[in-house]
This record gives C-alpha cells, sequence and structure tokens, in this order.
C-alpha cells in the first residue's frame, strides 16, 4: 500500500512544476539564520520599526559569543534570507543574472498560536533579477501561478504595502471563485526588489532589477483543501496526512 | 492609527468623501485599513509612511493627493507675539541625539477641563481627555504628528539640558506599565521609580531628570491641577535612541512610536506655533515669552534625479507625463527640467530618498489595477537543486514503494544545544538536535488509532532540519523513518519494517555496498525509529537527475475532511453463514441494518478481515469502527447497536461466532 505525502510536499511540487515551466529553478539555505542575511542585508536596519513587523525568535548567546562579537543569530523570519545568498553564491561562481529562483522553506515567527497562526509554517519565495523587470511581469507571473493552482478563472490584484526589501511593495489579493461565490483573499506580499537589497547582495541597482514574492505556503494548502486550524499541518496525525 | 472624519474635514474647505468611501481610496492607493466605524478609520500605517501618516495632517495630504481636493489656508492661526521677556535657558550636549529643541515660557494659564469639542475628538481615537493643557499636546500630536511636552515652569530648577542619562539615574514617573509586563494590557502602577543608562536620554535640570526624552515625562516637574507657569517643548530626538529606550523600559508610547519612525526636524516650529495657538484659544489670558529654538543642523532638501521613462519600465504601464507632474505636484514634489527631472522632496517625506520610490508614489496614486500581466522572457532551466532532489527522491521511496506516509512536526522543543530567547512555553524553547522523539511520540499516538486508518502497522517519516554545536556546521538535514507493527503477525516487528525502509532506501538512492544508510535507532515499547543525518558526503554520494524524473504529480484534489477528536470503539462481527452467501452478500446485509441503527457513528467498515470454510459453512470476520463527532461514545449505546446487528443476521439464518 503506498504511504501519502504532506499536501505542503504535494503542494511544492506543483509549484515547483509550474515555475520549472518559466525557467525557475529550486533554492534553499538555512532556517538558523544571522541578522546580516534576514535583516541587514534586506534593508531592515537594527533599531528600526520595520524589525517590528516580524516578531522574531532571537537565539540565546552564550556570554563567550557575545564577548567575541560574534553576530546575532535567529530563526529566519522569511525565506527572503535566500535572495541575498543564493546572488552570493552565484556571484562568487561568477555567474551573473539573470537569475530566477523559487524557495520554498520553513520560516518562524514569534507569536502565539491559535487555529490561523503557527510559530512555524512554510513560504515559497520568488526571486527574478533581469535588466528593465517591472511590476507588470511580476503580476504576470503570479497570475500565472495563481490559474495553474486554483483555476483559469483567478484573478490577481495588487494593492500598496511596505515591504523594507521591497520599492513598490504591493500586496497581493486572488478573486478565489467557488460554487457562485466570490471574494478577493490575501495571498501574500511582492514587489520590485530594493536596489539596496541588490547592492547588499552585489549587483549594481543601475544595471540590474528585479522582482521577489513571499507567500505562506500553509495559506494555500488550507485554501486549496478546505483546512480550518493551520496546527493539523505539524501535529503528526495521520488521520490528517493519510486523507491527502 | 486612529483618524476621525470630523477631524479631517477641518483641514477642507469642501465636504472630503465619506469615511468608507476614504477607507476605499486609502485600501487601493496608500495603506491596508483594518476597520471602519463610526465615522472613525483604523488605518495601518507601516514604517514608510509613518514619517507623516501618524497624524491627521498627513493623511489630510493623502486625501489631497488622491482626490485633487486642496487643503485650507491658515487652518491654524499664528500663535500670540511674546509679551514677556522670560526665556528657558537650554542647553544641548549631544546633537547627534537630538537636533533641535525649541522652548516657550507661558504664564498666566489655568488648568481645568477642556472643550466639548477636543473631549470628544480625544474619545473618538480612544484617547482619554485629562485637562486642557495634556490635552492641548495630545490634540496636536494627532494633528501634525509632532509630540509636545509641557512641564510646569515653578518646579524647573535652573537651566535645561538635553543630555545623556547616568548610569543608574532615577527618575520617578507619574504613572507607568509594569516594567515586567511585556503584554499589551499589563497594569499601569502610579509613582514607579525607573533606573536608567548613560544610552538613554533625558531633559533635565540642576537637580535630575525632568523627562526620559521623546517617551515620557517625570512625575517632579509634570503639570498638576495647580500649574500657574508652563515652558513648552517641541524638539527633535534620535529615532533609534528612542526605539531602545523605550523598548527596554516597557514605556512604547504615542510620542515615542511618532520619534522611533522619525519626523523632520522642521515639524517643531509648526507643533511650537500650534500649541501655542491652542493653549490661547484655551486661556484668552495666558502670556507668553519667546520661542527658545536650538536647531544645530538645519537638513537639506533631498533631491532625486528622474526620468520619467524610468517610471514607465519599473511599473510597465505607459502613464503620460502629465499625469506624473500633477501627481508629484499634488504631493508638493517640486519638479525642474525636461527630459530628465530633478524633483525636490517635501521635508516631511523622509520615505522619499531613491528614485523606486517615486515610482511607487506615482504607481499607487495612478492605480496597480491598470498594471496589466506580462509574461517573462522565455528561459529554460538547466541543472537542479542537489538537496531539494534527494529530499524530494527519498520522500518518492518511501511512500511509493515502502509505503510510508510523510509527517512535519515541530523544530522548537524542550531540549537541544541552541535555545531561543523569549520562547513561547518552556517545552519549545530549544532547536532540536534529532526528529527521532517527536517522531517516537507521533507514532505512539498514531498507533492508537490504526484501526481508525486501517493500517496494520502505522510507518511514517519525516525530513527536516536538526540544529547542533557539535561539527563544522550547526544545521543538518536530517531523516527520521519510523514505524509501529500493530497487529501481531508471525514474523514481523518494527524494527525489520524500518531496516527494511533503510535497505530499500539505500538502494534506490544508489549508494554502494558498504556506504549504505546506517540509521541511529531508537525503540520505545513497540514503536522504532531510524534517524540518519543527510550531510554533505552523504548527499554528494548520491547521483542526481533531472527534476522530471521525479514524476511530479499535481496536488491531490480531495476536500479535507475534519475528524473527531473524541474516542472511537471497535466491534468485530464474525458468523458462518452456509449457503453459498459471499462475503459481499453478508456486507450489504450487515449495512443495510447496521447504517440506521448507527448512522453516522458508524466512521469505518464494516470491512472484511478474515474468512475461512469448514465443514461446508464460511466464516466471514467484520470489523466496524464507531465514533461521534462531538462526544464520547457509551458502551451501552454500541453495544444496542450490535444487539441489533446481531439479531438481524440471525434472522437470515446466519450463525454468529
Amino acid at each position: 500500500m503506498k504511504g501519502h505525502l504532506h499536501p505542503i510536499t504535494q503542494t511544492i511540487r506543483e509549484l515547483q512544476t509550474i515555475f520549472a515551466e518559466l525557467g525557475f529553478n529550486v533554492a534553499q539555505g538555512p532556517e538558523l539564520e544571522t541578522e546580516f542575511y534576514n535583516f541587514d542585508a534586506l534593508n531592515v536596519p537594527k533599531d528600526h520599526p520595520a524589525r517590528d513587523m516580524q516578531d522574531t525568535f532571537w537565539i540565546k548567546q552564550t556570554k563567550a559569543d557575545r564577548d567575541a562579537g560574534a553576530s546575532r543569530q535567529l530563526l529566519r523570519t522569511h525565506t527572503s534570507s535566500v535572495q541575498i545568498r543564493y546572488i552570493q553564491e552565484k556571484l562568487a561562481a561568477h555567474i551573473t543574472p539573470p537569475y530566477r529562483i523559487i524557495v520554498p522553506g520553513k520560516v518562524f515567527r514569534n507569536e502565539a498560536t491559535d487555529a490561523s497562526h503557527e510559530a512555524q509554517f512554510f513560504q515559497i519565495e520568488g526571486l527574478y533579477v533581469d535588466k528593465n523587470v517591472s511590476l507588470a511581469q511580476l503580476k504576470g507571473v503570479l497570475t500565472t501561478m495563481m490559474q495553474k493552482l486554483y483555476g483559469e478563472d483567478v484573478a490577481i490584484r495588487f494593492r500598496p504595502s511596505f515591504f523594507p526589501f521591497t520599492e513598490p511593495s504591493v500586496e497581493v489579493d486572488m478573486l478565489w471563485k467557488k460554487g457562485g461565490e466570490e471574494k478577493w483573499l490575501e495571498m501574500g506580499g511582492a514587489g520590485l526588489v530594493h536596489p539596496n537589497v541588490l547592492r547588499a547582495a552585489g549587483i549594481d541597482p543601475n544595471v540590474w532589477s528585479g522582482f521577489a514574492f513571499g507567500f505562506g505556503l500553509d495559506r494555500l494548502v488550507m485554501l486549496k483543501y478546505g483546512i480550518d486550524d493551520i496546527r493539523s499541518l505539524y501535529n503528526g496525525d495521520l488521520r490528517f496526512v493519510n486523507q491527502f | 492609527m486612529k483618524l476621525s472624519h470630523t477631524w479631517l474635514q477641518t483641514f477642507f474647505e469642501k465636504p472630503i468623501p465619506t469615511a468608507s468611501e476614504l477607507a476605499d481610496l486609502f485600501t487601493f492607493h496608500s495603506f491596508e485599513i483594518e476597520g471602519v466605524e463610526n465615522g472613525v478609520i483604523d488605518a495601518k500605517i507601516l514604517p514608510d509612511r509613518a514619517h507623516f501618516c501618524l497624524s491627521h495632517k498627513g493623511i489630510a495630504e493623502e486625501i489631497s493627493v488622491l482626490t485633487g481636493q486642496s487643503l485650507k489656508p491658515n487652518r491654524i492661526p499664528q500663535a500670540p507675539a511674546a509679551t514677556l521677556d522670560i526665556k528657558p535657558v537650554v542647553t544641548i550636549t549631544d546633537t547627534a541625539f537630538c537636533n533641535r529643541y525649541s522652548a516657550r515660557y507661558v504664564e498666566n494659564i489655568h488648568i481645568g477641563p477642556s472643550s466639548e469639542w477636543i473631549s470628544s475628538m480625544l474619545t473618538a481615537l480612544g484617547q482619554r481627555s485629562i485637562n486642557t493643557i495634556v490635552d492641548a499636546t495630545n490634540i496636536n500630536m494627532f494633528d501634525i504628528g509632532q509630540p509636545l511636552h509641557a512641564f510646569d515652569a515653578d518646579k524647573i530648577r535652573g537651566n535645561i539640558v538635553v543630555r545623556a542619562a547616568k548610569d543608574g539615574e532615577e527618575m520617578q514617573l507619574l504613572d507607568a506599565r509594569d516594567p515586567n509586563d511585556r503584554s499589551p494590557n499589563a497594569k499601569v502602577l502610579p509613582g514607579v521609580f525607573i533606573k536608567l543608562t548613560s544610552n538613554d536620554f533625558v531633559i533635565a535640570d540642576d537637580e535630575g531628570p525632568l523627562a526620559i526624552a521623546g517617551v515620557k515625562g517625570g512625575k517632579r516637574a509634570g503639570v498638576t491641577a495647580e500649574t500657574k507657569r508652563l515652558v513648552i517643548e517641541a524638539a527633535h530626538f534620535n529615532p533609534a535612541c528612542v526605539r531602545r529606550t523605550s523598548t527596554r523600559l516597557n514605556l512604547r508610547n504615542e510620542s515615542s512610536k511618532r520619534f522611533e519612525n522619525e519626523i523632520t526636524p522642521e515639524l517643531a516650529a509648526e507643533g511650537m506655533n500650534n500649541m501655542c495657538a491652542l493653549i490661547a484659544e484655551m486661556c484668552p489670558e495666558a502670556r507668553f515669552g519667546p520661542v527658545v529654538d536650538i536647531y544645530p543642523v538645519k537638513p537639506t532638501q533631498t533631491v532625486i534625479e528622474l526620468d520619467p521613462a524610468f517610471v514607465n519600465q519599473r511599473l510597465g504601464i505607459d502613464i503620460p507625463e502629465k499625469a506624473m507632474k500633477d501627481i508629484l505636484g499634488r504631493m508638493s514634489i517640486g519638479v525642474a527640467g525636461e527630459k530628465s527631472w530633478s524633483l525636490t522632496i517635501p521635508f516631511h517625506r523622509l520615505d522619499l530618498t531613491c528614485r523606486e520610490d517615486i515610482v511607487e508614489e506615482i504607481g499607487r496614486v495612478y492605480g496597480y489595477e491598470k498594471i496589466v500581466n506580462t509574461p517573462l522572457p522565455q528561459a529554460s532551466l538547466s541543472g537542479v537543486n542537489v538537496e531539494f532532489y534527494i529530499t524530494e527522491k527519498i520522500k518518492n521511496t518511501l511512500v511509493g514503494e515502502a509505503g510510508f506516509s510523510e509527517v512535519m512536526l515541530y523544530t522548537l522543543v524542550p531540549k537541544g544545544d541552541l535555545e531561543v530567547a523569549y520562547p513561547l512555553a518552556s517545552d519549545k524553547a530549544y532547536l532540536r538536535t534529532t526528529l527521532t522523539p517527536l517522531m517516537l511520540k507521533s507514532l505512539e499516538s498514531n498507533a492508537r488509532n490504526a484501526d481508525l486508518l486501517g493500517l496494520e502497522a502505522v510507518k511514517q517519516f519525516e525530513i527536516g532540519h536538526i540544529f547542533t554545536k557539535n561539527g563544522g556546521s550547526q544545521e543538518y538535514i536530517s531523516l527520521a523513518i519510523g514505524a509501529v507493527q500493530v497487529k501481531k503477525v508471525k514474523g514481523v516487528k518494527s524494527e525489520m519494517i524500518v531496516a527494511e525502509a533503510f535497505n530499500t532506501l539505500s538502494k534506490a538512492l544508489g549508494l554502494a555496498s558498504g556506504s549504505e544508510l546506517k540509521p541511529i535507532m531508537k525503540t520505545e515499547g513497540n514503536c522504532v525509529v531510524g534517524e540518519v543525518v543527510l550531510d554533505s558526503a552523504l548527499l554528494a554520494a548520491i547521483k542526481t537527475g533531472v527534476y522530471t524524473d521525479l514524476g511530479f504529480n499535481k496536488a491531490i484534489d480531495i476536500v479535507y475532511k475534519p475528524f473527531s477528536v473524541y474516542p472511537f470503539i471497535v466491534r468485530d462481527i464474525a458468523l458462518f453463514v452456509s449457503g453459498g452467501e459471499t462475503a459481499d452478500d453478508v456486507k450489504k446485509a450487515i449495512v443495510a441494518v447496521v447504517e440506521t441503527a448507527a448512522g453516522k457513528l458508524l466512521v469505518k467498515g464494516p470491512d472484511l478481515f478474515d474468512s475461512f470454510s469448514k465443514d461446508g459453512k464460511t466464516s466471514y470476520a467484520f470489523r466496524m469502527i464507531f465514533q461521534s463527532a462531538d462526544r464520547t461514545l457509551s458502551i451501552d449505546e454500541i453495544n444496542a447497536v450490535m444487539d441489533t446487528v446481531y439479531g438481524a443476521v440471525k434472522a437470515k439464518g446466519w450463525e454468529v461466532r
């Protein structure tokens, strides 16, 4: 008898297939991150209110670490930390843009858990770096993604937002239709990569530009299957997993 | 930020759109709206807009930009000129912390309740009306975004200095949230003494601190019902310092919020004027000294060079230059130049520092709905991500060939090498060093549901990250495979299932003999887990191919069914038939009666699990599982169901064993 793949894995695989057709490869990075990759390089300075936008699990430093001036570690609050790592790695191998990657991975937020909040969840990050990248291209790619996931009749819209690592920044809503009903649902954040981020990664923002997006995978999975409690994704209960 | 529609209207001559119309405009052009109630709009102001939108004035400017309605000129009158010669002596010791400090002496004021209008405006924003002077500082802060402070001039000893606190220096506050309780509903305690450090900044006199700069006033020179003379402060403090101090002391409030988000020092003059104008209105007999204004370095206005074609390229829309200039004009951004523009940014727009910021301003006002889906240039994919390829290949093997199900368990656990600061719970304080303990727990609880799941053995695995202090790296990918043989089958043990799975996997991954996976095994009761770390040497030993080898499918298309959390009851029925009836005949007969007797309580079965023939008779054994979605079933209740079933099958002439 065959076993069952976790619905998060199934969704990551479907997204991989969709994005492979658009030329995007998968990239990965550590869950235990440094302050640099998770915040500083993403244009989120120390002692800045933007740090409050994500409740962070900081790793306790030993006195020895502190005295040695070791950089602070944390559990990554978003898969965006892989943007910088990926670009640096490519540049070190003398590979210049265009870059197209998706980053599926586990992220963490230090917030109380309930049916719709978990301290750990999955995100899928997308990054495209090329010349003359536009919001219209971002919208095109996200529309393709959502239509392949949820059917041809879904649509995407942008609302203004703020993320330190993108400029302009948008919230992405999807028009969801089911049984004659339709509503706009918040899917995630996106935008054009902030020039400071490209600079921090070592690329010249006067030559290159990019878009990036980050969506909660749990949300995509819960929406697709009508799952009402995010915690059921992580309690290891086969009464859940074996339905998929 | 709560915004009163009535208040916003005071900035305009003509009627502005209704609160709900404004909420829609803001949603699609400015920022997220969290709610609209009784003419109060609750806007989620994020750090970029917080430089100017934590005020009704900033929002009114936004309305003006979005609707084209012009703002009323001279809305607030000029404050009275000085008629006294008394002025505070102020020194700033660190201009990197305080870049502007305005102070003004006022006398002959009276403290009393505020006017109906002022107290109703404060109430609408969820604030408490306190007295004329305190309310005047708050009203002006919510009006233009400049925090202000009023000291009782009679209680200031000597001169005013803005300086770093001394380590261990103490001051008493009128009241403060319990410094040890960081929850939003922390108790407010009266007369709290706080201890300062040299990283904090204070406004002090000859005796000591009078206020924590930008955060909170002290008790000593606070305004009371008896206050007759004031020193008004309108200042500019360093955002990061205010943030550090207010966070450390658990004193974050409306004032510190505005300073930590950074406001322009230019605003202080307007704050001082408006505050004094309001005092003059409240206390017409008040007399003022001259304004003291220490402003060491006036900021220079930001100039952004922009080619309008860049805006259209980034947005992917074709906005006429005239429309762009119109939007910039409404934002009071000066435009000079023909082909390439030099944009002069107003002081309060600290969010606008590069041309990409201007792309956003034009894009959001013009309307993101005008953006049309555009495809990327064609590109094909080459190469695979090794880590992803191998973990997915492992999943394929375990799920497909070996029949294991995949679980994803928690990273934060009670024990480990690396500890998180401020954990959500003490049993979630460490990063896991191994997947095994949670896997054993999960196996054990799944084993209890084996009947419900229709499993003779529970088989599951996880691939996830573990974290350790040992070795060169702190983070590894680990694979745990677990099994528990629930049904007793001769010769089958949980250990063997796990060992067999690792063998199958070693073969599927093409690992050479001698370098097969060597898991660390752990047993608890009948549950067995084997775990192996997929370190870089191991990953390097596994051959990868192309993604299409992995045969990824679309995610399964099902509707998820929530399951009951209540205990279930298993009942078997075994019977002999002698008329050549098939298992299916018997099953149908049982179904016909049990579905009526048990209804929705029958959650699984009847499933045939045994049959044999002997002496011309055939025995069939079926299993049924009963469970309620909303309560614990009683044994009696299910016994009654079973009695009905027994009666029905006996009536058919079948013999219940």
